[in-house]
């Protein structure tokens, strides 16, 4: 069943990808960048259905969901294009939807579903919506906790000069994210700075 | 079956999982596209074609076992009624089971359709 909406803290959400990071590895090497399909179907046990969602209400692009009842990671096939687009963005959905998988749904069995029609639940299935709710932002937090673990990241970057956009692009596309995940990511981690005209600048 | 999905659904996935491969990989070793192989494993497929099932067979490398275990997994998705329109009279339950176990050419599915085409012209025109 669902969560109550809650407030997660950093660190907490932190926890859950360390612990899911902690067997992951226990089956393949300890390096970037991070499967998040064999952490979905390997570790979760989670079927991966790729559907043809319809668009939000508001006209966006849905781009996946999760299905706790079904144990379903779905992804929009009508969105094959922008993924194709825009690197990353498919790794993210998945890594996102498995954030709400592990941060928001309790297991009980004889519990009623989350939604039992996707389309009836965009605020859950929808991560493209401009002003978020609080589990869309923590799943976001996951993914990104998930895709770019701290002490990995910190090793990538002590090997990298991140002081150019196209080194970050380079990253970026070596980790399967995008470079604003990427740019969010480093910043939080205390690596990169965004000076006034735009410009990275390694820490 | 198990968290209600078909016996064939839950064999093709564990045979998937036992290769350790994705679902992009197995895409690309049977020459099928990954999200029909979503949809085998997530029973959005009534009934798989012969031609899907030899791709599998051949991508998956099943034992004698597992292979024959599939096969009657396929068979069994025969029997199983179509849940596509819960009004579908029979006659529209098998001729859907045709189109999807791949049995209608696609010229039959044109005429079909230029059948079709102006009964649905006139429908659309009463709204």
């Amino acid at each position: 069943m669902l969560v109550p909406e809650r407030f997660l803290s950093d660190a907490y959400i932190e926890s859950r990808t360390a612990s899911l990071l902690r067997r992951y590895f226990d089956r393949h090497p300890r390096r970037l960048p991070i499967d998040v399909e064999r952490i979905a179907d390997d570790l979760l046990d989670l079927n991966i259905s790729w559907e043809s969602l319809p668009r939000t209400a508001d006209g966006a692009i849905t781009l996946g969901g999760y299905r706790p009842d079904r144990h379903q990671l779905v992804l929009n096939e009508f969105a094959l294009s922008h993924f194709a687009e825009f690197p990353g963005s498919e790794n993210f959905t998945k890594a996102h939807e498995i954030g709400h998988a592990v941060l928001h749904v309790r297991e009980e069995p004889a519990a009623s579903p989350l939604f039992g029609d996707i389309a009836a639940a965009p605020a859950i299935v929808c991560i493209s919506a401009e002003r978020k709710p609080q589990r869309e932002v923590q799943a976001d937090i996951f993914a990104s906790h998930l895709l770019m673990p701290g002490d990995l990241m910190r090793a990538e970057c002590a090997r990298r000069r991140l002081d150019h956009w196209p080194n970050l692009f380079d990253l970026a596309r070596d980790l399967g994210v995008s470079v604003t995940a990427l740019r969010i990511r480093l910043e939080r981690l205390g690596l990169v700075a965004i000076d006034a005209e735009g410009n990275p600048r390694s820490l | 079956m198990a968290n209600g999905l078909s016996a064939f659904a839950t064999r093709v996935r564990a045979l998937r999982k036992k290769r350790e491969m994705s679902l992009r990989e197995l895409g690309e070793a049977s020459g099928l596209d990954f999200t029909y192989l979503s949809k085998i494993e997530n029973d959005a497929v009534s009934v798989p074609s012969s031609d899907a099932l030899q791709r599998l067979r051949a991508a998956l490398n099943p034992t004698t076992s597992e292979w024959a275990e599939l096969v009657k997994a396929a068979e069994d998705l025969r029997e199983r009624p179509l849940e596509l329109k819960p009004q579908a009279s029979p006659e529209e339950q098998v001729l859907l089971r045709r189109i999807y176990s791949g049995a209608v050419t696609r010229e039959q599915v044109r005429r079909m359709l230029r059948i079709s085409g102006p009964a649905s012209r006139r429908a659309s025109a009463k709204r």
